[in-house]
């Protein structure tokens, strides 16, 4: 086990019965070898497959720390844990051939990565460090609803469209991450983020219908550095 | 005329970045867009960008689905 003051992920906010875990995927040679122990041989054969340094090194980071939260959560050995993925590549924890109930995501962006755990199986969450998007008129007119559009097209300033526009996809995202469907779900266009949302408000409580009747809770978990947001299925 | 394979080297490098660079991916196209860490929301973007590029009707799910570039090259050109 990775001692507290040498964990490269800390608490970051904890909402209802969520906690979400700030996960820091910065260079760091030390931290990468002491992750690369923690995967188990299949996630260290993933890893060793990205092409590039920064998503293998932040898969690896995202990775191992979510295994230390997940142990420590169920009280579980490593060697103990497996993490399987729907078909959909949802990743889910199965301890000595049993699954386990509640849920968990990941998302990893630039230096930032982000792990929420909680009761609700569907929970999602989602990273986007803050960049100017050099495809941003396509994505808006791919990805956004109709107000969400026009929203963006009242800002002038063009680093203020680039932050609305991934604190709008962030939503979405953690919506369909937590639904679990990947690439085959709804349109992200049809996935509205709720107007109070959009007016400025940190979290609200609301329904997609095209995916449940049930309600939703969305946490704006964004700082000036990235975009984030978090969704979870409420009673 | 540019080759296939030419065209969609550089609508990868145009297009795609991983950590601010560029993702020049040379001249080996056996590799997929998550191999290469792409974002989701680059993989939605590359789906258009593919079906502009040529006259494709790709949805983000066949973009993801595709298991290399070389794949889109072949299905492109087949
Ligand atoms: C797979 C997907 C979640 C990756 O999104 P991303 O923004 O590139 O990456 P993130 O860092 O936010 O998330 C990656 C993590 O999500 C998790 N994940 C993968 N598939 C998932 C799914 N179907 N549902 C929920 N979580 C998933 C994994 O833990 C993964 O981490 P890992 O690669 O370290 O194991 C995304 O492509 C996807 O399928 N999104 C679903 C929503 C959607 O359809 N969006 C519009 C089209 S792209």
């Amino acid at each position: 086990m990775i001692p507290v003051d040498e964990r490269w992920w800390r608490e970051y906010r904890s909402i209802d019965d969520v906690v979400v875990y700030e996960v820091d995927v910065s260079e760091d040679d030390r931290r990468e070898a002491l992750a690369a122990h923690i995967l188990d041989e299949e996630e260290w054969e993933r890893s060793q497959r990205f092409v590039f340094p920064g998503p293998r090194r932040r898969f690896a980071l995202c990775r191992s720390a979510l295994r230390s939260i997940l142990c420590l959560r169920i009280g579980c050995s490593n060697d103990d844990l497996k993490l399987g993925a729907t078909d959909q590549e949802k990743p889910y924890a199965i301890v000595r051939n049993e699954p386990i109930e509640f849920g968990f995501n990941v998302s990893h962006s630039g230096d930032y990565g982000l792990i929420a755990i909680g009761e609700a199986p569907a929970l999602g969450v989602d990273v986007e460090f803050r960049r100017h998007h050099p495809n941003l008129d396509l994505l808006v007119s791919t990805v956004l609803s109709p107000d969400e559009k026009a929203q963006i097209a009242s800002v002038n300033d063009l680093g203020e469209k680039n932050n609305l526009f991934f604190d709008f996809w962030t939503v979405k995202e953690a919506v369909l991450k937590a639904v679990g469907v990947g690439m085959s779900g709804p349109e992200p266009s049809e996935i509205e983020v709720p107007r109070e949302m959009r007016e400025g408000s940190r979290s609200c409580i609301t329904q997609f219908r095209q995916i449940s009747a049930r309600n939703w809770r969305l946490v704006n978990l964004g700082t000036s550095k990235f975009a984030a947001a978090l969704a979870y299925m409420v009673d | 005329m540019a080759s296939t394979a030419d065209r969609l080297r550089a609508m990868v490098s145009n297009n795609l970045e991983v950590d601010g660079k560029p993702v020049n991916v040379g001249d080996d196209l056996n590799v997929g867009l998550t191999d290469l860490g792409v974002s989701s929301v680059d993989v939605v973007a590359f789906a258009k960008l593919a079906n502009e590029e040529f006259d494709l009707s790709l949805t983000v799910e066949d973009c993801a689905n595709i298991p290399t570039l070389q794949a889109l090259v072949d299905r492109i050109d087949g």
